[in-house]
């Protein structure tokens, strides 16, 4: 069965009830554009196509003054970007520097007063000439070992624990 | 199209202050001085083409002015962040502003369902069509969209009832009181809330169908009772003398 809020073919056919209360709902829609109706909605659209209403000038200056707004933070935003980054820049800098001359100005006698191995030469590790050809892996490992010893009983001075 | 109708619009545009060489090269420095950060210098583009975009690019596409409007504000956003890829052409700043619009217009269609008379599809074609034209074509697209917009209107127009299209034409589009279009249709006013109705529905039912069907509302038309299909109309490419051929090409980088 057809719905009887559909029109029928013969636009001056009577009409029946739900179709009487859609026509009053269209009128309804037409005069609030707050009402939802998708007739009323396609009559504003086909108005629009028609003939266009211009923006309001007030609500025209104000899309334009938002718009400067994003402007004026865009570049904003791109300058303290820029400030960021000069500012980080400069901070690692200096801290750079302040650890190079922290460590130049260790006490030289901290690490041997309580006994720690210092960085060193490995060439006591190798009392013998190294052979012309390999050999390379097993010197390698000769070098962990023995740093790795160094390591621990580093942390275990440190810790007060040797 | 009626030629003899749209020439005078057209030789209209062409001798048009605003496409004389010394408009051209203010803009030419106003775009300068907006590429430079010259805030004051964007306002003044913006301000000159905003109106235009808004009455012959956004609302007829979009239907509504809220949803226009909208639009605008986001080509306005979109032109301050992308305006350092604009190169000048020559051709003036609307062309591109006019395709930033289109690509705007065209989210809002795919993001939303309404009754509208533009298809995705129909813009994303202008967008493709803007690339391929001559500069005096885009000097006269603005125009062009105000005529292409009518003509959507008129099709569809006269694929209803033409009882169902003076009905719309009278109230809709001339606006024209209530009881006077029921007079001059020779009903009552209720009566006439009901052609309305049944107008509306059956222009809904042609945007919802294929182009050069039966008139719909006419004794050859689908039966009563048919349901409109589900999604938004379809809309024939109806643009005055080709349009594919005619629109303005974005004279920098497509936004």
């Amino acid at each position: 069965m057809s719905d009887p809020r559909i029109p029928v073919d013969d636009p001056d056919a009577p009409a029946s009830d739900d179709e009487r209360a859609a026509a009053d709902e269209l009128r309804a829609s037409l005069d609030d554009p707050r009402r939802a109706n998708d007739d009323a909605q396609l009559a504003r659209a086909l108005s629009s196509a028609w003939s266009p209403r211009d923006l309001q000038a007030g609500d025209h200056a104000a899309l334009v003054e938002r718009a400067l707004e994003r402007h004026r933070g865009a570049r904003r935003s791109g300058r303290v970007l820029r400030i960021s980054f000069g500012v980080s820049a400069a901070v690692a800098l200096a801290a750079a520097v302040l650890l190079v001359l922290r460590s130049d100005r260790r006490p030289p006698g901290e690490a041997a007063a309580i006994g720690l191995a210092l960085s060193r030469t490995t060439q006591p590790l190798f009392p013998d000439r190294f052979a012309p050809t390999g050999g390379e892996t097993a010197r390698i490992d000769r070098i962990a070992m023995a740093r790795g010893a160094d390591l621990r009983d580093n942390e275990f001075a440190k810790w007060g624990v040797r | 199209m009626n030629l003899a109708a749209t020439l005078p619009t057209i030789l209209g545009a062409v001798a048009r202050p605003s496409d004389s060489d010394e408009q051209l090269e203010r803009e030419r420095r106003l775009v300068e001085r907006a590429q430079a950060g010259d805030r004051q210098a964007v306002g003044e583009l913006l301000s000159a083409h905003g109106p235009a975009l808004y009455r012959a690019v956004l609302l007829p596409r979009l239907g509504s002015e809220a949803a226009a409007r909208d639009a605008l504000s986001e080509v306005y956003a979109r032109v301050v962040e992308r305006m350092d890829r604009f190169t000048w052409q020559n051709v003036g700043f609307w062309p591109w502003l006019r395709t930033v619009a289109l690509r705007v217009a065209l989210d809002q269609l795919r993001a939303r369902k309404r009754w509208v008379l533009w298809e995705p599809e129909d813009v994303q074609r202008e967008v493709d069509a803007a690339q391929t034209v001559t500069p005096i074509d885009q000097k006269l697209s603005e125009q062009r969209d105000r005529q292409a917009a009518r003509v959507k209107v008129e099709e569809a127009l006269a694929r209803i009832h033409p009882r169902y299209a003076r009905a719309i034409r009278l109230r809709v589009l001339e606006e024209q009181p209530r009881e006077d279009v029921a007079r001059e249709l020779g009903v009552t006013p209720a009566t006439f809330d009901v052609v309305l109705h049944r107008a509306m529905h059956a222009m809904r039912k042609v945007l919802g169908a294929p182009a050069g069907g039966d008139r719909e509302g006419s004794p050859a038309a689908g039966r009563p009772g048919d349901d409109p299909p589900d999604g938004k109309p379809v809309a024939t490419d109806t643009t005055p003398g080709g349009r594919a051929a005619q629109e303005a090409p974005p004279s920098s980088e497509a936004p």
